[in-house]
C-alpha cells in the first residue's frame, strides 16, 4: 500500500467540511453512507477517522442535526442534515471554495 | 481595504503585527508562515487607514484562536506539554474537556492519546468499544447526555460490589491471612515489600470505601449528567484497583499481577462508559424514534 502524498493530505484537510456539508445538502444521509460516499472519491482519500470527529465537530457547531430513524434493514440508524445555519456556511464555503479553485486552474494554465 | 500594514497608524500597525505573531506563535513553523500570510492577507482586505487597535482586537476575536487553542495537545503548543525520550507528557492542569477527549471519544480512530495528566499515554475506551463492535462512532451527539438518571445510578453498583468485595474478604478472611501480606511486586510478579496485614487492609478498605461512597456521591448530585459518568468512571478504576490489590496481597504473587491489575484498573472504567453510552444512544432514540431502546443495537453508523 503506498504511502499517502502529504501536500495532498495537506490540500484535502482544507475542502473536508466542505466535502461534508455538500453531501449533505443532496439529503440527509447516516454515518457510514457518509463515510463510504466519500471513501469511493478517490481524490478525497476520507475514511471513517476523519468523517466522524468532523461531524462531531459540526454538530457541536450547529451546522447539521442528527435525528435517529427505523431501518428498513437492520436497526435504527442516526441521519445528519443540514440546519440553516450549515446551509449558510456551505453557501459561503462554496463562493469561497470556488474563487480559490478558479484562482489556482488560471495560475495553472498560464504556466503551461 | 489597505495594500500593506505601512498603510496603517504605528499603534495599529503594532497591535496587528504583535496578533499576528501570537496567532502564529503555537503552530508548526512550516504552516505558520503560511497562516501567517493568509491572516495577514485577510488582515489587509479587512482595515481601512483609519483602523484603529480596536478594530485589529475586533477581528482578531471574529477569527478565534489559530493554534495553541483548548483541544491543541501537539506537543510545543503549551509550556509544559512536549516529549521527552519519545514519551509524551503534559503538566497542565487536567479539564474535563481534554479528559473526555483522552478517555471516551468514540469518534476517533485513535486507541492511544497523550497522558492528559503526566507522562505517557491514555486509553481511548470510546475507541475501543467501537472496534470491539460495543458501540457506533456516532451513538450519541454529546455523550451522556442522553443516558437516563436510572443506567446513571445502576452505574454505581460496580464501585459499590467491588467495594463490598473487598470488606467482604476482610471481613471473613481478615483473621486467617499471615501477619505480613506484599506492599509491592517486582517485574516478575514476585513480592519484594512487605507490610503488617492491618496496614495493608486499612489502605484497601479506605480506597475501597472511599471510592463506593465518592460514586454515591457523585451519581446523587445534579452535575451535568457526562460529569456523573467520568466520576463512576474514575471511582470504578479506583475501586477495581483496591480490590485488585485485596486479592493480589491474598495470592502473594504471579506472573499476572501487573497485567491483571492493568486490566482492572482499565477494563472497570471502561465497562462502565461503555454500559453509560449504551444506554445513552438508547435514550436518543427513544427521544428520536418515541419508543423504547434499551437493549437493542442501536447501528448508527
Amino acid at each position: 500500500m503506498s504511502r499517502p502524498d502529504p501536500r495532498a493530505t495537506q490540500l484535502r484537510r482544507g475542502v473536508v467540511e466542505l466535502a461534508v456539508l455538500g453531501l449533505l445538502a443532496d439529503g440527509p444521509r447516516y454515518g457510514q453512507q457518509i463515510v463510504d460516499e466519500l471513501a469511493g472519491l478517490p481524490g478525497l482519500a476520507l475514511t471513517a477517522g476523519t468523517v466522524y470527529p468532523l461531524v462531531s465537530r459540526l454538530l457541536k457547531a450547529g451546522e447539521i442535526a442528527s435525528t435517529w430513524q427505523e431501518s428498513p434493514v437492520g436497526p435504527p440508524r442516526k441521519y445528519y442534515r443540514l440546519t440553516a445555519s450549515g446551509r449558510a456556511s456551505l453557501a459561503s464555503q462554496t463562493a469561497a471554495w470556488r474563487q480559490v479553485r478558479d484562482a489556482v486552474d488560471h495560475i495553472l494554465k498560464e504556466s503551461r | 481595504m489597505i495594500t500593506s500594514f505601512t498603510d496603517l497608524t504605528p499603534a495599529t500597525r503594532g497591535a496587528a503585527l504583535a496578533w499576528l505573531d501570537a496567532a502564529t506563535a503555537p503552530l508548526d513553523p512550516e504552516l505558520a508562515d503560511a497562516v501567517r500570510d493568509e491572516l495577514a492577507a485577510a488582515l489587509c482586505a479587512e482595515l481601512n487607514p483609519e483602523a484603529t487597535p480596536a478594530d485589529v482586537a475586533a477581528f482578531a476575536a471574529a477569527v478565534g484562536p489559530v493554534g495553541g487553542e483548548e483541544g491543541d495537545d501537539r506537543p510545543g503548543t503549551h509550556p509544559g506539554v512536549g516529549t521527552f525520550a519519545g514519551i509524551p507528557y503534559d503538566v497542565r492542569p487536567p479539564t474535563v474537556d481534554r479528559l473526555k477527549r483522552a478517555w471516551w471519544n468514540p469518534a476517533s480512530d485513535r486507541l492511544w492519546s497523550p497522558r492528559v495528566f503526566g507522562a505517557g499515554w491514555d486509553l481511548n475506551a470510546g475507541a475501543l468499544a467501537v472496534r470491539l463492535g460495543l458501540i457506533e462512532p456516532d451513538a450519541e451527539d454529546e455523550p451522556f447526555t442522553h443516558t437516563p438518571d436510572a443506567a446513571l445510578t445502576a452505574g454505581a453498583a460496580v464501585p459499590l460490589a467491588l467495594a463490598a468485595s473487598v470488606v467482604a474478604h476482610y471481613a471473613v478472611r481478615g483473621r486467617s491471612l499471615p501477619a505480613e501480606l506484599p506492599a509491592h511486586w517486582n517485574l516478575c510478579g514476585t513480592p519484594d515489600r512487605w507490610t503488617p496485614k492491618r496496614r495493608a487492609a486499612t489502605t484497601d478498605l479506605a480506597l475501597a470505601v472511599t471510592a463506593a461512597g465518592a460514586a454515591v456521591a457523585g451519581v446523587a448530585g445534579r452535575r451535568p449528567r457526562p460529569m456523573r459518568a467520568g466520576t463512576l468512571a474514575a471511582t470504578s478504576g479506583a475501586a477495581a484497583l483496591a480490590a485488585g490489590l485485596t486479592v493480589a496481597r491474598s495470592l502473594r504473587g504471579g506472573w499476572w499481577i501487573g497485567p491483571g491489575l492493568a486490566a482492572l484498573v482499565l477494563g472497570a472504567p471502561a465497562a462502565v462508559l461503555v454500559g453509560l453510552a449504551r444506554a445513552g444512544r438508547a435514550g436518543e432514540q427513544r427521544r428520536d424514534l418515541g419508543r423504547g431502546g434499551l437493549g437493542r443495537r442501536g447501528g448508527a453508523a
